[in-house]
C-alpha cells in the first residue's frame, strides 16, 4: 500500500476544486512516523483545504488518503482517528476546562474514574493544573491553545492536524508558544501536520516543510534543503 | 465589572439625556402607569378579599387550565419552532422565502380570525376534527383546541429567537465535535443545543407569557365550560362585563405577577449565559 516502510501520513493524487478556485491539484506526499510537517503556502493556496480533506472534513473530488496504513479516503471525520486544533480553538463555551478536554473520552464511552485521570494528566502535559472549572471565556489566548491541543490529544489520535494553530495568539508570546509546542509534540510523539503561511513558523517548528502555491505542491523537503535548493521560482521567492 | 455608568463614554452620535428622557417618559406612559393602575384598583379590596377572589375555586380552575395549555402549546412550540429556524437556515429550497415569511402571520393576524378559522377545522364536521372524532377525541370545545390555538401564536417567537443564533453558529463546533468521533445525534444534542438553548429558553418563555394572556383566539374554540375549558382571561372579561372592576384586576395582577415570574427566569438563563460568551 505505501511506498516506504516508515510510511504513516499518505495522500495519492487528491483533487479538489471549488467553484472557480482549484484547491488541490494532484496533491501527493508521504509522512513518516513521529514527524511534526509544516504545510506552507500563501493566504489562498489550498493549504487550509488540504488539511480538512486529511481530517475528513471536507470530501476530495478524487484521490486516496492512508493513515496508519488504512485507507480513510471514505471513512467520516467522527472514524479517522485524527485530533484537530482549529484556528480559533472552537472550544464549547458552555463546558468548562474539565470537560471540553473530556468531551472525547466521553463520547468513546470511558469510564468516570479513567476520565478524570486522563484529564489530569493532560492537564498537567500542557501545564493548565488547576484550571479545570474555569470556562473558555476565562482564558487567555494561550491557555485556550492548550486546552485545544489536550482536547484533540485526549483519545490518542494518530495523526494530529493544527490548522493555522498561532494565527489567534498575540505575536509577542507566538515565538515562545511555537517553541513550547514543538517541544510538546515530540514529547507526546505523535505524527503531526500544521498549516501556517508564515516562513519563519514553519522554519522554527517542522522537520518537513511542503510548500503550496495555487493548490500545487512547489517542493517538499526539511528546512535546509528548502533554503538551500529552492526548487521554483515561486519558492525562492516566498521564503526570501 | 464595568463601571461604563460612571465613566463618561464618548459616541459619535451625540444626545443621551434628551433620548432617555423620551425613553424613560414612553415606557412610563404606556408600560409602568398602566400597571400600577391595575394594582391601585385592586387595592380597592381588602387583603382577605383579594386572596379569597384569586383563589376561588373557579378562577384556580382556570389558572390551572391557562397555565397546563400554555405551557404544552410553547413546549411544543419550542421542539417545532426549532425544527422550523434549523429547516430555514440548514437548507436551501424552493419556496423558503415565502416560508420564511409566513413565519410572522400569526402576528399579523387578527387572533380573533384565527380562533374562528380554528374552530371551524376542529368541530367534529370540520376537515381536522372530522379524523379525531373517528378515534374519539374532540378537539374543539377541548383544552386540546386550547393548546392548538395557542400553539399557533406562540409560533414566531421561537422561531425568530432562534433563528438568528443559529445562522451564527460556526460550524467548527460540529466540526471539532465530529473529529473528537461524536455522531451527529450526539453533537446536536450535547454541542449545538447548549450553544442555542439560551435563544430557545427566551423564545420558550415569550410564547409562554404571551399565551397564558392569550384571549381572542382562545374563546371561540374553548367553549369555555367553567372548571374546564376556562382560560383566565376570559374569567376577566366576565368580571368586567358585570362591572366589578376590583376583582378582575386583582385576578389580573395574578396573571401580570405569573408573567414576570416566567420573564424572570429568562433573564437568569440569558445573564448566565451571557457570562461565557
Amino acid at each position: 500500500m505505501s511506498g516506504q516502510a516508515d510510511t504513516y501520513v499518505e495522500l495519492k493524487h487528491i483533487n479538489k476544486n471549488f467553484k472557480n478556485f482549484v484547491a488541490g491539484d494532484d496533491i501527493t506526499f508521504a509522512v513518516e512516523k513521529g514527524k511534526l510537517v509544516g504545510l506552507l503556502g500563501p493566504s489562498g493556496s489550498g493549504k487550509t483545504t488540504i488539511l480538512r480533506i486529511l481530517a475528513g472534513l471536507e470530501p476530495a473530488d478524487s484521490g486516496e488518503i492512508f493513515i496508519a496504513g488504512r485507507e480513510v479516503s471514505h471513512v467520516p471525520a467522527s472514524r479517522r482517528g485524527i485530533g484537530f486544533v482549529f484556528q480559533n480553538y472552537a472550544l464549547f463555551r458552555y463546558r468548562n476546562v474539565f470537560d471540553n478536554i473530556a468531551f472525547g473520552l466521553k463520547v468513546n464511552h470511558w469510564k468516570k474514574q479513567d476520565i478524570r485521570d486522563r484529564v489530569n494528566e493532560l492537564m498537567e502535559l500542557v501545564g493548565l493544573t488547576g484550571l479545570e472549572d474555569r470556562y473558555p471565556k476565562q482564558l487567555s489566548g494561550g491557555q485556550r491553545q492548550r486546552v485545544a491541543f489536550a482536547r484533540a490529544l485526549a483519545v490518542e489520535p494518530q495523526l494530529l492536524l493544527l490548522d493555522e494553530p498561532f494565527a489567534a495568539i498575540d505575536a509577542k508570546v507566538r515565538k515562545e508558544l511555537r517553541l513550547w509546542l514543538r517541544e510538546l509534540i515530540s514529547r507526546v510523539g505523535i505524527t503531526s501536520i500544521f498549516v501556517t503561511h508564515d516562513q519563519e513558523e514553519a522554519v522554527e517548528m517542522a522537520d518537513e516543510i511542503i510548500i503550496i502555491n495555487r493548490g500545487k505542491i512547489e517542493q517538499i523537503g526539511t528546512p535546509a534543503e528548502v533554503y538551500e535548493n529552492p526548487r521554483t521560482p515561486f519558492v525562492q521567492d516566498f521564503l526570501s | 465589572m464595568n463601571n461604563s455608568n460612571n465613566k463618561k463614554k464618548s459616541y459619535v452620535i451625540p444626545g443621551f439625556r434628551l433620548s432617555f428622557g423620551i425613553v424613560t417618559g414612553f415606557l412610563g406612559l404606556f408600560v409602568v402607569i398602566p400597571l400600577c393602575v391595575l394594582a391601585l384598583y385592586s387595592l380597592e379590596l381588602s387583603f382577605d378579599e383579594f386572596i379569597a377572589n384569586v383563589t376561588s375555586p373557579r378562577v384556580f380552575a382556570s389558572y390551572r387550565t391557562s397555565i397546563s395549555t400554555a405551557f404544552t402549546a410553547s413546549l411544543v412550540n419550542a421542539v417545532m419552532g426549532l425544527m422550523i429556524a434549523w429547516v430555514l437556515v440548514r437548507y436551501r429550497f424552493p419556496g423558503k422565502r415565502l416560508m420564511d415569511g409566513m413565519i410572522e402571520l400569526p402576528f399579523a393576524l387578527p387572533t380573533a380570525v384565527a380562533g374562528i378559522a380554528l374552530t371551524h377545522l376542529t368541530v367534529t364536521e370540520g376537515w381536522i376534527g372530522r379524523i379525531f372524532a373517528k378515534f374519539g377525541v374532540s378537539v374543539a370545545y377541548t383544552r386540546i383546541g386550547i393548546t392548538i390555538a395557542l400553539i399557533f401564536i406562540g409560533i414566531p417567537f421561537v422561531v425568530r429567537s432562534v433563528q438568528p443564533v443559529l445562522e451564527k453558529l460556526e460550524p467548527e463546533f460540529e466540526e471539532a465535535a465530529a473529529t473528537l468521533g461524536a455522531s451527529p445525534a450526539y453533537t446536536f444534542f450535547h454541542v449545538i443545543l447548549p450553544e442555542i438553548f439560551p435563544s430557545l429558553f427566551a423564545g420558550f418563555s415569550m410564547a409562554f407569557a404571551r399565551c397564558i394572556g392569550e384571549y381572542g383566539s382562545v374563546v371561540f374554540i374553548a367553549g369555555n365550560t367553567p372548571y374546564e375549558t376556562e382560560i383566565t382571561p376570559l374569567i376577566i372579561m366576565a368580571k368586567l362585563q358585570e362591572f366589578d372592576y376590583a376583582s378582575a384586576t386583582s385576578i389580573a395582577l395574578v396573571m401580570l405577577l405569573l408573567s414576570f415570574f416566567i420573564l424572570f427566569v429568562n433573564a437568569i438563563v440569558q445573564i448566565r449565559a451571557a457570562k461565557l460568551t
